[in-house]
């Protein structure tokens, strides 16, 4: 309803007011006031008597007698004629110039009369004729309130702008009432608003966490794939045995090993070892060396030599293949199996001894490679059996 | 109060109200001249009270009310629309929203004015017109929706 109580200011700004009459609002608003005092009207013929100076009134259509003195003399240029009250009844005045001066001199000491006891005598002056040997004046009294009259008017007018104010009151509450009705209203519906905004912005960050979470999600579901997948394969493991010569047999005095199933290995060694028969043997240890090769070669070279501790004999063959693992731990070539010893298919030439004169193999091959050598190691996995 | 510190006061209380009184009346009445009476009848009315209302600060409310309350016998039943049927301002200027108020029945007009210059809530519309608040809410409702659709037509 804005709209259209804004259309209502405009419209009443360009009426123009002429200019207000503060004067005669004043002189009505007085009248209202003196005739709101009154009991009300009676209009009265007033026989006036001019006695030796003084003149009764004797007045009202009810013949009322008046109060003898009711004023003073607040006109200037005024004067009081004392008023004396007779009997209701209408006595003669004489009919003489002087008479008629009296007349006039009533009537202004009624102007006066008027002006300084306004509430109590109220006289409208009509003017005044002759009638035989008197004067009759004419006035519209307004006869003097009782009392209670007078209180219950004054009542009346206090009851009228209690009432005025009570409604102005009652009207002022039920604005302010819905006028904060409505700024409450208008506030929770701004904090409703700003609130779903934030949610929804955290909604929208939510979404992009998971949008920057999702690959990393990814990528460990594959970590953790990979993981299975390499639990699940064949362990390979590297195995380091110590062999013992007593009375021309081997012993292996000790193995070691990275091999979850060490205990199994460890085993068979053991029945080795409590055997009155050398049941297997293997290098006891093994060096190895990983450079790049020399030109015209590329990549990386390798060279495994195995060392045993005794004379080579055995009922098993050992089989080792070998394995360079990359920085990532995974490999990067694996060469097939070589048995030992020597015989059959594979490969090696007798080593010089080591400082120990220990018997070995060497094993050598190549692969390519880009990064460094440094970074590769070298895997051994050694197998041991029967020997056909 | 002196009686000429009591007619101080209503001086002035009469120039910062006769305006609004005035410019209330007018568009009920739409009569300068009537619009003038009543202004001054109104507060004629609140001088002749004016002991008990100088100290209220409700006065130009009353004030208002009387003069509206006034004004509805002073205002023509019938749309009172100049040849050429277009309704001119005071000024000789087309005033779209007085222009559209002289053409609603007097009813709409009074409760128009009653609620919206003279800032009366409907109950006390309801007092000024000696009608029921449920038919002042009516004739708001109604005499909106006239002055839309007629303004509409004035700036379409």
């Amino acid at each position: 309803m804005d709209d259209v109580r804004s259309m209502f200011d405009a419209a009443a700004e360009n009426v123009p007011v002429p200019p207000g009459d503060v004067g005669a609002v004043v002189r009505r608003g007085a009248t209202r006031r003196r005739k709101r005092i009154a009991a009300g009207l009676v209009s009265a013929s007033v026989i006036l008597a001019a006695t030796g100076g003084a003149v009764a009134i004797f007045g009202g259509q009810d013949a009322r007698p008046l109060p003898a003195r009711v004023g003073d003399d607040r006109t200037p240029g005024s004067r009081l004629v004392p008023l004396v009250m007779r009997g209701p009844t209408p006595m003669p005045v004489l009919g003489s110039e002087q008479d008629r001066a009296d007349a006039r001199a009533v009537t202004v000491a009624f102007h006066a009369f008027l002006e300084g006891s306004r509430r109590q005598y109220l006289f409208d002056y009509e003017g005044f004729e002759r009638q035989g040997n008197a004067w009759l004046v004419r006035f519209v009294q307004f006869a003097p309130p009782t009392p209670h009259e007078d209180q219950l008017r004054e009542l009346e007018v206090e009851l009228e702008t209690a009432a005025e104010r009570l409604r102005t009151q009652r009207f002022d509450m039920r604005r302010d009432a819905q006028r904060l009705v409505e700024e409450l209203r208008d506030s929770l519906r701004e904090e409703a608003r700003e609130l779903q905004s934030h949610l929804a912005a955290l909604r929208r960050r939510m979404r992009q966490l998971e949008d920057r979470i999702r690959p990393y999600a990814r990528r460990v579901a594959a970590v953790e794939a990979d993981q299975k997948t390499l639990a699940s394969r064949r362990p390979s493991w590297t195995v380091d045995l110590t062999v013992a010569e007593s009375d021309g047999m081997i012993f292996v005095q000790d193995v070691t090993t990275d091999s979850p199933d060490a205990a199994s290995l460890r085993r068979i060694v053991g029945h080795a070892e409590r055997s009155s028969s050398v049941d297997a043997w293997g290098a006891d240890y093994y060096d190895a060396v990983l450079r790049p090769q020399e030109p015209p070669n590329d990549g990386i070279g390798v060279e495994v030599r195995y060392f045993w501790t005794g004379p080579l004999y055995a009922p098993y063959e050992e089989t080792c293949a070998q394995q360079v693992v990359g920085p990532d731990g995974k490999v990067v070539v694996t060469r097939p199996p070589r048995r030992f010893p020597p015989g059959g298919e594979h490969h090696y030439t007798t080593s010089p001894s080591d400082e120990d004169g220990r018997d070995g193999a060497t094993i050598s091959f190549g692969f390519d490679y880009d990064g460094d050598a440094a970074d590769l190691s070298l895997r051994v996995v050694c197998e041991w059996r029967p020997r056909q | 109060m002196t009686a000429d510190r009591t007619k101080a006061d209503f001086s002035e209380f009469y120039a910062g109200e006769f305006p609004q009184v005035y410019r209330a009346a007018f568009l009920v009445t739409y009569d300068r001249q009537a619009a003038f009476d009543v202004a001054q009848e109104a507060f004629a009315r609140a001088f002749a009270r004016w002991r008990r209302l100088s100290r209220e600060q409700w006065a130009g409310g009353w004030v208002m009310t009387t003069a509206l309350n006034l004004a509805k016998h002073r205002a023509p039943e019938t749309p009172s629309v100049a040849p050429g049927g277009v309704a001119t301002g005071p000024q000789g200027d087309r005033v779209d929203l007085v222009r559209a108020l002289r053409l609603l029945p007097f009813r709409q007009r009074q409760a128009l004015v009653l609620h919206y210059v003279g800032d009366l809530p409907p109950h006390a519309v309801a007092s000024v017109m000696g009608v029921s608040e449920g038919t002042v809410k009516a004739h708001l409702a109604q005499g909106r929706a006239a002055l839309r659709k007629k303004l509409e037509v004035s700036d379409g």
